[in-house]
Formats: C-alpha cells, structure tokens, sequence
C-alpha cells in the first residue's frame, strides 16, 4: 500500500467513526431530553479534524521518490470525480429542497448553509478516497513505494 | 490563435457582456418589478445556454484530418480545469459562509440563494478556466495555431 491509499484509507476511517459517532451520540441525547438536545451532537463532527494529520502521519520519506505520473494521474482523476459528485449531489439536493418548501414559504435558514459546506467537504473527501482506493485496487500490495 | 483560446475568449466576452447587461437590465427594470434580478438571471442564462453556446459551438467546430492537440495542449487545459473547480469551490464555500456573518444567525433566506449558488459556481468555473487557458498560452500568442 503507498503513501496515496494509506491516506485515503485512514480518511474514510475517520470520516465513518466522526459521522458514527455523531449519530449515536444524537440519538441518544434526542432519546434522553427530545429532538432539540439532538443539535449538540454535531459537536463529535470536530472528530474530522484528525483526518489533518494525515501528512504527518504519512509523510514522504527523504531520499525516495513515492510519487510517479501514475500515482498523479490517479490522484487528478479522483479528486475529478469527486467534485464532479459533489456538484451533482449540490443540484440534486437544491432541486428537492426547492421541491419540499416551495409550498412553505420558499426559504430555508442561513445556519443550513454552513451545514452545506461540512457536507460538500465529506462528500468530496470521502468518494476522492474510494476513487483513489479503487484505481490502485483495494488490496493491490504491488504498488508499495 | 487555436481552437482553445478562440474558446476561451468566447467564454470571456460571453460572461462580460452578460454580466453588463444584466446590471443594466436590472437596474432599468428595477421600479417597476418585484425581482428584476432573477427575472433577467433567469431570461440570460436560458438566451446564452440554450442559443448563444450551441450556435457558436457549431462555428468553432474541429475540422478534420489535423492534429491540433499535443501533450502542451492537454497540459494546459488540465490546468485550466483545475483552476476553474478551485475557483468554483472557492465561491461555493464564500456563497454558504458569508450569509451567515452578514445576517442573523436565525434569518431566513430565500430558497432562490441555492440556484444562485449552483449558476454562480458554474461561471465561476467556466470563467476561470477560460482566464487561466489565456494566461498559459498568452493573451495574444499567435504561435499555437
């Protein structure tokens, strides 16, 4: 495994334990003092920020050349994907919020659109991780460097 | 000139001249309509997208039998594209974000922001990318023919 799919691999595991986490912790506060006590919970979203030490984590090593035009050419098409998914999800998901309220007002709040960006940010991070992880082949040992 | 940068100033005046007139086509019709601004947002998207672009795309179409693409080429247009998708990212995130600091964080907004954003995104892109493929080859480079 290279330094490319050690970092995607460690990103999908953090964003899967940050966003289950998340969960748990929002139904257990939602079950114990109702839907409104369920907000806080987002806080476990913070979780994300471990995926920040992945270059300290998985630094190159001085001296060797990890990163050919393979490993570029991967890294450009993945991070392609990626926000090409994002766009078509952001359409899509402006298409039914515009479906659901036009009937109510037609207005949504402002404290949703920093919700927007978290969500971009993980939709982008983790399919950019499996397309990396899928070019190279799951557990593909020849590609070490 | 080639094929690329004849596109690239294609897309420049496009968005320009689009820009101008919707400015003054808004503030002429602003007394006299409620949003004049999505009115003529709405009118020029539908005029460029579905009029102006397929006819010019027809005039600038490949004539073949002659190689007019090399590893330069490619190079610079994958640059281009990139630029273009950090800038789209760029104004994505600044759209989502600073509503939120400029009003109260429990003021609502229009459901209209969304579509805003998605076509504010997808100009952002195409003109920055259209920038950046002038600025690699030259403005005014007629070597590339």
């Amino acid at each position: 495994m290279n330094r490319l799919q050690k970092i995607a691999l460690y990103n999908i595991i953090v964003m899967v334990t940050a966003l289950t986490l998340t969960v748990v912790a929002a139904a257990i506060a939602a079950y114990l003092k109702g839907l409104s006590a369920a907000c806080p919970a987002l806080a476990m979203l913070g979780l994300l920020g471990f995926m920040g030490l992945s270059p300290i984590l998985f630094g190159g090593k001085p001296n060797k050349i990890d990163f050919d035009e393979r490993d570029t050419s991967i890294q450009i098409k993945s991070t392609t994907i990626a926000y090409s998914v994002f766009w078509f999800l952001w359409v899509v998901g402006s298409i039914i919020t515009w479906a659901i309220k036009r009937n109510s007002g037609n207005s949504i709040s402002v404290e949703v659109l920093p919700l927007m960006v978290l969500a971009g940010f993980l939709v982008v991070n983790f399919v950019q991780s499996i397309a990396i992880l899928i070019s190279y082949g799951w557990g593909d040992k020849n590609v070490e460097k | 000139m080639n094929r690329a940068q004849k596109w690239a100033w294609l897309i420049v005046v496009l968005i320009l001249s689009w820009l101008a007139l919707n400015i003054v086509v808004s503030l002429a019709l602003y007394p006299i309509c409620d949003e004049p601004v999505m009115f003529t947002v709405a009118s020029f998207v539908v005029i460029y997208n579905f009029i102006v672009m397929p006819s010019l795309t027809i005039l600038f179409r490949e004539t073949k039998g002659k190689v007019k693409f090399d590893e330069r080429d490619k190079l610079i247009q994958k640059n281009a594209l990139l630029t273009g998708a950090i800038a789209s990212m760029l104004f994505f995130g600044l759209a989502c974000l600073i509503p939120l600091f400029i009003l109260s964080p429990n003021t609502r907004i229009s459901i209209w922001w969304l579509a805003f954003i998605s076509g504010g995104a997808g100009l952002t892109y195409f003109f920055t990318m259209a920038i950046s493929i002038l600025v690699q080859y030259g403005w005014k480079e007629k070597n590339n023919e």
